[in-house]
């Protein structure tokens, strides 16, 4: 190199005009451009991966198993009596531990992290009786209790922690009677109840030598308290009564593990449906899940299911039961089922000991626990994030659990999920309502379907049209109307999204609903006047052909598209009448068992069509002109017509690049969010119909995440639904390079 | 062929050649006089808009014979070759004037068929231009655009001019594979191939094997050498020596203008003009 630059040197002292060496600053600019190109496209990539790095990175933890720590195992601080606490919680704060000693008759609290007695808390009412029945309502500060004299107590608990400038904790308990009513003379052997706005719901068991009686005591809204009997032939010993939030579903399990279910509104008398248990094994503890629709059933071999309410008909009021998931055994006969406070979780527990953490919607077992002894009583805290179990050794045992998402698996995410209400396993979206006994409907698959059902529509609309489009431009038009359309058709891409949407949703979709039928008219009347047209032209003598300067056919196409307007607008309701019943919507629903919705693909296909055509079409009129003249010379001298030249030699040959140009506008049309937010309806459906509308992910993310709560499971589906839409395009823009290469490589011109 | 059919034109009306082919009139030179005309050019000016570029030709290219043109470029030979079969319609403000006859029919009448023309007047290009498609499928592509799609008959013509145009033996074991595959010079007699395939009346060479290298270019010309049996070929050539060596009479163009058009033993021995032999010994051009 270094000699070589050496005789250059050299030579170059005989003086020439231009100079040899290239100036320094030439040299440098050069490195410099050289640097700033490299930097900017190791940006885009970086800013590419840093973008889909911080999708992913925000959905990951639904995906995270469930984690567990046991804090400790420990005696209950200050409990007197000799038989187990009636029952024990935890309050809202998860800060203090309290349970029902049967002995003093009072609330005993303790920290729940220093497990220190903190109060006593005497419950002046049931101070003269013996209590032989309780239930704490497991979302709320709310308890009954039964006694021997035949009387139900219910009462509020409010537990308040306060912290002191010294941050030293000062707490503050109560125990406020809702009322305190006779239901018989005999004892009262169990209790379960709810309270919801005040109305009070209580169904209660009582014993005596002679048999079993059940009772509801209904308290609406403060008022005093009705009692009533229900009426049955229960074929053994009644272990647990669940009444529902309305005061009317009231079940009964029996020691034979038969479950009584009874609609009270409708007959008290006898029950609705009987469960009876199958198989040699039998249930053994009932329990509501959160809005008590649902239940789970533990079983005496320690399997827990979970059982949905399912309509045979669908004019069906009162649903039976029908079992719907299966969780993972425990071991031994479950004792205890306990429903998480506001979302679809639960705990379960064993006499052989397991706890188990677990989800009904997404069918999981989180956790799978070990207490040191049979479970007794059992608690899940307010927060979801602390499981205590009170075990027949009389020791309580704490475990903290960490799982914030745990609705979400791969199953509830793509597959079918049977939710609450549902007849059968559904895909649904619905990811966010005013209760909190609400089931979070996390299925991405309607919002991936109306994705593509929305693409699909758009392309279907703009493919044909612009890839003839670009074929006559490039082809057959007039190159001075070329240069006229194509920069004309480039500007529909300017037109903001947004315009169109609104356009579309408010203005197109209102209007095109009264004339569905000449719209569907125009696709064909159009295409036929203006052949119609082109045939007469044909006709015409070549002289008068002649004297009409070439590319100026293009004027008389504006009357004849005007007049296939006006054509089809006139026959639209003649053909109603004929055909569609004189109702096109309703024959739609007559023949397709569909309603027509205003916002249906007609609308979608003609917004996202004026979207993604001038892309499509610019692209595909760049590689249809792009194909050598010479293959056209070729095929012409070959004495093929234009047309024949059209379609064998260019279309093929420019095939690589149309390609191209329809899966950068499907690309187009699966991003495009403001058209679809405002003109589908935004429904979350299933359905590829075109009378209907859609839901897409894009415009769910742009309508759900103001309102998700930043880290929540909906925060990070919605996420995850950004990291699908992403996934699609690279996959879609993947694959169309792929094939786009290999049309390339079969086509490529000399 | 279904258009040749119904619509009558003047073509379809006298479709036996040696019939209708005329005597050459007695001021021709050379051995001109003793052959049958093909193609009778008249008259013949053509503008590209407001420019001249042919300035009244008239000449007489005989039938079954290897005419070239040759003159340097600029010269208008290329312009009058792509006239014979109206591939100059396709340039934007071309015109026309004169008379160009073949067969005595003048393909510039309104009522003539520009289809069917270029189906009797086949061209080879400068630039060999086979479609990205099959071998078979290139030499099919004429017969297709007719609709004749029978299996049979296209197998047979695809052979018969694989081999009329000396491709045969090369490429029989891979019809079926890209015709972009093949090598320069077999991409041109692919085209020839091609052209012959739509049994055409003339054959029409644009500098054929300009691109080409001498070997390749020797296999093209003993092709036209073989081909002159069936079809009239008119070549453009800037090589002297192929005029020399392939053709049977030669035109010389100078600036729009025909020089000189004679026997091709002649106008390389003995020009009449002094334009001609400047060029042919190489003094300009």
């Amino acid at each position: 190199m270094s000699s070589q630059a050496a005789t250059w040197e050299s030579t170059a002292e005989k003086k020439t005009v231009v100079p040899k060496k290239a100036a320094a600053s030439v040299k440098l600019v050069d490195k410099a451009a050289d640097l700033v190109i490299r930097a900017g496209g190791l940006l885009i990539i970086g800013a590419v991966f840093a973008i889909m790095f911080f999708l992913i990175k925000e959905c990951v933890p639904l995906f995270m198993p469930a984690k567990s720590e046991i804090v400790f195992t420990k005696p209950w601080p200050g409990l007197t009596g000799e038989q187990k606490p009636l029952f024990v919680g935890i309050d809202n704060n998860q800060a203090v531990a309290y349970a029902l000693d049967a002995g003093s008759k009072s609330l005993i609290l303790a920290n729940a992290y220093t497990w220190q007695p903190i109060l006593q808390v005497p419950i002046p009412a049931l101070a003269a009786s013996e209590i032989t029945a309780s239930y704490r309502v497991p979302y709320e500060d709310e308890f009954f209790a039964g006694t021997q004299d035949g009387k139900v107590l219910a009462a509020k608990m409010p537990v308040e922690t306060t912290y002191g400038a010294d941050n030293a904790p000062s707490y503050l308990a109560d125990v406020l009677e809702r009322f305190f009513v006779q239901v018989g003379q005999d004892p009262v052997r169990l209790v379960h109840g709810r309270v919801r706005e005040s109305n009070v719901y209580v169904a209660a068991v009582l014993e005596s030598a002679s048999g079993q009686s059940v009772f509801s005591v209904i308290a609406p809204d403060g008022e005093e308290p009705v009692v009533e009997p229900v009426q049955g032939q229960w074929d053994g010993v009644i272990r647990q009564v669940l009444m529902d939030d309305e005061g009317s579903k009231l079940l009964v399990l029996t020691d034979k593990g038969t479950i009584y279910h009874y609609f009270l509104d409708n007959d008290r008398t006898k029950p609705f449906a009987v469960y009876e248990a199958k198989e040699g094994r039998r249930p053994t503890a009932i329990e509501w899940v959160i809005g008590d629709a649902s239940m789970l059933v533990g079983f005496s071999d320690g399997s827990l299911e979970h059982w949905l309410q399912v309509r045979k008909k669908s004019t069906d009021v009162m649903r039976a039961y029908v079992k719907s998931y299966d969780f993972d055994s425990l071991k031994g006969a479950v004792t205890a089922i306990v429903p998480s406070s506001h979302t679809r979780g639960f705990v379960a527990a064993s006499d052989g000991g397991s706890v188990h953490v677990g989800f009904t919607t997404s069918e999981r077992t989180l956790l799978k626990l070990q207490a040191p002894a049979p479970v007794e009583a059992l608690v899940y805290g307010a927060k979801n994030t602390a499981v205590l179990a009170y075990d027949k050794n009389k020791n309580a045992t704490i475990w903290t659990v960490e799982n914030p998402h745990p609705e979400t698996t791969f199953k509830t995410l793509f597959s079918k999920v049977w939710y609450e209400g549902f007849d059968q396993p559904e895909f649904a979206w619905q990811s966010s309502s005013g209760s909190d006994s609400f089931e979070a409907k996390y299925s991405l698959t309607p919002l991936i379907v109306g994705t593509v059902k929305g693409a699909f529509y758009g392309l279907l609309f703009a493919v044909p049209m612009a890839i003839f489009a670009a074929l006559y431009t490039s082809q057959f038009m007039h190159w001075k109307n070329r240069a006229i359309v194509k920069p004309t058709v480039e500007i529909m891409a300017a037109c903001p999204s947004v315009v169109v949407g609104f356009l579309a949703g408010l203005w197109l979709a209102p209007l095109l609903e009264s004339v569905t039928v000449s719209v569907l008219l125009m696709v064909f009347v159009i295409p036929t006047v203006v052949l119609a047209l082109f045939m007469c032209w044909s006709r015409v003598p070549q002289y008068y052909r002649d004297k009409v300067p070439h590319g100026m056919e293009l004027v008389i196409l504006v009357p004849a598209v005007i007049v296939g307007f006006m054509i089809s607008n006139a026959l639209g309701p003649v053909v109603e009448d004929i055909f569609f019943q004189a109702n096109f919507k309703q024959w739609v629903f007559n023949v397709f068992g569909e309603q027509m919705e205003q916002r249906n693909c007609i609308v979608i296909g003609l917004a996202m069509g004026f979207a993604v055509i001038p892309i499509i079409f610019t692209i595909s009129e760049d590689a249809l002109t792009n194909v050598p003249r010479h293959f056209v010379s070729g095929s012409l001298a070959l004495g093929a017509s234009r047309w024949q030249t059209a379609t064998r030699v260019i279309l093929p040959t420019a095939s690589p690049g149309i390609f191209s140009a329809v899966m950068i506008g499907f690309g187009r049309a699966v991003g495009e969010t403001m058209i679809v937010l405002m003109a589908t309806g935004n429904t979350p459906i299933m359905s590829m119909s075109p009378f209907n509308g859609m839901r897409t992910l894009s415009a769910n993310i742009a309508v759900e995440i103001p309102e998700a709560p930043v880290g929540s499971t909906h925060y990070r589906v919605l996420f995850l639904a950004a990291v699908v839409l992403f996934m699609m395009t690279f996959a879609v823009n993947t694959a169309a390079e792929i094939v786009r290469q290999r049309l390339r490589e079969k086509y490529q011109a000399v | 062929m279904t258009t040749l059919e119904t619509q009558a034109t003047p073509m379809t009306q006298k479709s036996t050649p040696t019939e209708m082919t005329h005597a050459v009139p007695a001021q021709a030179m050379g051995g001109l006089h003793t052959e049958t005309t093909l193609i009778e050019v008249k008259d013949c000016n053509l503008f590209y808009g407001s420019k001249q570029a042919l300035f009244d030709i008239s000449m007489n290219i005989p039938a079954k014979r290897v005419t070239a043109f040759i003159g340097p470029s600029g010269c208008g030979k290329s312009t009058l070759l792509r006239c014979i079969n109206r591939m100059n319609d396709l340039i934007e403000g071309v015109r026309i004037e004169g008379s160009m006859n073949i067969n005595g029919i003048n393909i510039y009448d309104r009522r003539t068929d520009v289809i069917e023309l270029r189906k009797r007047v086949g061209m080879v290009f400068q630039k060999s231009n086979p479609f990205p498609k099959s071998i078979y499928e290139n030499i099919c592509y004429g017969l297709r655009i007719a609709g004749v799609n029978d299996k049979k008959v296209l197998d047979e013509v695809v052979e018969r001019s694989l081999k009329g145009a000396a491709l045969w033996e090369e490429v029989k074991d891979r019809l079926h594979d890209s015709a972009l595959g093949l090598s320069g010079g077999q991409q041109q007699r692919l085209c020839i191939a091609r052209a012959v395939a739509v049994e055409p009346e003339v054959i029409l060479m644009d500098e054929p094997c300009s691109a080409l290298d001498p070997i390749a270019t020797a296999k093209v010309e003993e092709l036209i050498h073989e081909l002159k049996k069936q079809f009239t070929i008119v070549i453009v050539t800037h090589n002297m020596q192929q005029a020399g060596r392939c053709s049977d009479y030669t035109a010389f163009f100078y600036l729009g203008k025909l020089i000189e058009f004679d026997a091709t033993e002649r106008i390389f021995t003995n020009p009449k003009e002094k334009q001609t032999e400047d060029y042919i010994t190489g003094r300009f051009g």
